[in-house]
């Protein structure tokens, strides 16, 4: 347990435990406690299998994981099995998905306050609401699906202003769930989202966006449009397109293209996925200027002599550090471009770093 | 149909040695059941080298000196984990590893598609013992 907030869920579940096990219907509470710690294995099949036998099981599938928290903490559980928690119709799950939700030193946050949103109750709002404007976007992300349950056609202002969320990801969900209500604005959304490329050191960060525009036009059109999320970037331009000209034939709807971004070449990249501290992106491309953001990624003033110091200490580095620092869980810092080929990347536990790159890690602390 | 006849052409005009080349779209469009029958289209690649795109993940998260991994279709964990047919279990040949950048790479090898069981569960319902990864 990793937090003293951690501690209050653990003993808010240990509360709740007498009182439900009265109304177990359990025959067997050892075979469910084994289904627990499968779900929070190592194999992915069996995690997935173990999750739904429990959801399945009901109020005693419920009772194992409350058991399961109790003794290990809410940390231990996998990310699948807090999502199935909010299978779970039981008022002490929502509570412990609740607290998780907004636990800084909870592991899955996301994936808590997803599970919430899939059935999300109106005492709820506050908590989709706070969680809009996360600097996560997977938790922007969550928050807007609970949103769009709860208030129906009264979400789609918050919908639309989403629209405009600096992150691609996030825009094309909240197309997503905007379609059914206002198919003009969330249509051209959908169909840029056929078209975001952005990659982080060959991490292809905009096929996320990719496949989720995909998967919402083709329910909508009922056909795939000859589309592939991972085709030659030409090949999904060219079946983005036709579908577009397709699509404005059919309602009217116009779409606008932007110009495709120039190609830049990055020399050096650092990345955090954080739910605790927020995604962060900065790159330098090969003038030295230094970039913020990972979609449509702007300009920073940075003082001349820190970048060049800062590119010097990473081509003295040598690439083949470990590829992965610490534990990592969740949240993660990569960085990216470094060594005398210029590609090394390793992927840390926050705050972590290895030995050789501690320096670099330093002067890109003093960039942020 | 459309697509079962799609696999059926490639099966048929690709080369006895060449690999097929297979996509997680073909692999995992339905709702996969433990017990059930697969589809025809996915039952006709079981026992043939094909070529299949994917991303590296191992249950231990190790990234150098890999010899089994989990082949899938997304490179962040952003959707939770993937579907059961959406998951191939790779096996790299003996004294062979890998080691994961966390960029696309394509496997070609034997592929096997049906389920293996371990206790109470089904381990694995796609298998790939790899020849070459590129």
């Amino acid at each position: 347990m990793r937090s003293f907030r951690g501690l209050v869920v653990a003993a808010a579940c240990v509360a709740v435990l007498p009182a439900a096990q009265e109304q177990a219907l359990s025959p067997d509470p050892a075979k469910l406690d084994k289904y627990v710690r499968d779900a929070c294995g190592k194999n992915p099949l069996v995690r997935l299998q173990a999750t739904r036998r429990l959801v399945q099981a009901g109020p005693p599938g419920w009772l194992a994981c409350q058991r399961f928290v109790a003794a290990r903490g809410p940390n231990a559980m996998s990310a699948d099995l807090v999502r199935a928690l909010g299978k779970f119709d039981a008022p002490a799950a929502r509570t412990l998905l609740r607290a998780c939700a907004t636990d800084a030193g909870f592991s899955w946050r996301p994936q808590a306050l997803q599970a919430l949103a899939e059935r999300p109750r109106e005492s709820e709002t506050d908590l989709f609401e706070q969680r809009l404007t996360d600097r996560s976007w997977l938790l922007r992300r969550a928050a807007l699906s609970g949103w769009q349950k709860l208030l129906r056609q009264r979400a789609v202002p918050t919908l639309r202003r989403a629209l405009d969320d600096s992150d691609a990801r996030v825009r094309v969900h909240a197309a997503t769930l905007l379609l059914p209500f206002d198919e003009k604005l969330a249509l051209p959304e959908l169909l840029r989202g056929l078209q975001v490329e952005e990659s982080f050191f060959g991490d292809d960060l905009g096929a996320f966006a990719r496949q989720q525009a995909f998967r919402a036009l083709r329910e909508w059109a009922g056909d795939d449009f000859g589309y592939r999320a991972r085709a030659p970037r030409a090949r999904r331009q060219e079946a983005a397109s036709s579908f577009a000209a397709r699509v404005q034939a059919a309602t009217g709807v116009e779409v606008f293209f932007p110009a495709a971004p120039k190609k830049r070449h990055w020399r050096l990249g650092f990345e955090r996925r954080s739910c605790k501290d927020g995604d962060l992106y900065l790159r330098i491309d090969r003038n030295g200027d230094v970039y913020r953001g990972l979609f449509e990624p702007t300009r920073v003033e940075a003082p001349k002599e820190l970048v060049e110091s800062l590119l010097d200490a990473a081509m003295t580095v040598p690439a083949r550090v470990p590829r992965r620092f610490g534990t990592i869980r969740c949240d993660f810092e990569r960085y990216a471009g470094f060594g005398g080929n210029g590609r090394g990347s390793v992927r840390c536990e926050p705050g972590k770093v290895p030995p050789p790159l501690a320096d670099v890690a330093g002067m890109i602390r003093r960039l942020q | 149909m459309k697509l079962a006849f799609l696999v059926a052409l490639a099966l048929a005009l690709v080369p006895a040695d060449d690999p097929v080349p297979v996509d997680f779209a073909t692999l995992s469009d339905f709702d996969y059941e433990p017990g059930m029958e697969l589809p025809e289209e996915v039952r006709r690649l079981d026992g043939s080298k094909v070529r299949v795109s994917g991303f590296i993940r191992t249950e231990d998260g190790r990234t150098d000196d890999i010899s089994v991994f989990w082949l899938v279709n997304q490179n962040c964990d952003c959707q939770g984990t993937p579907r059961i047919n959406e998951l191939i279990l790779c096996t790299m040949p003996d004294g062979e590893t890998i080691s994961n950048d966390d960029s696309l790479i394509e496997a070609t090898g034997l592929f096997e598609a049906a389920e293996q069981r371990k206790d109470d569960y089904v381990v694995s319902l796609y298998r790939m013992r790899v020849r070459s990864v590129r």
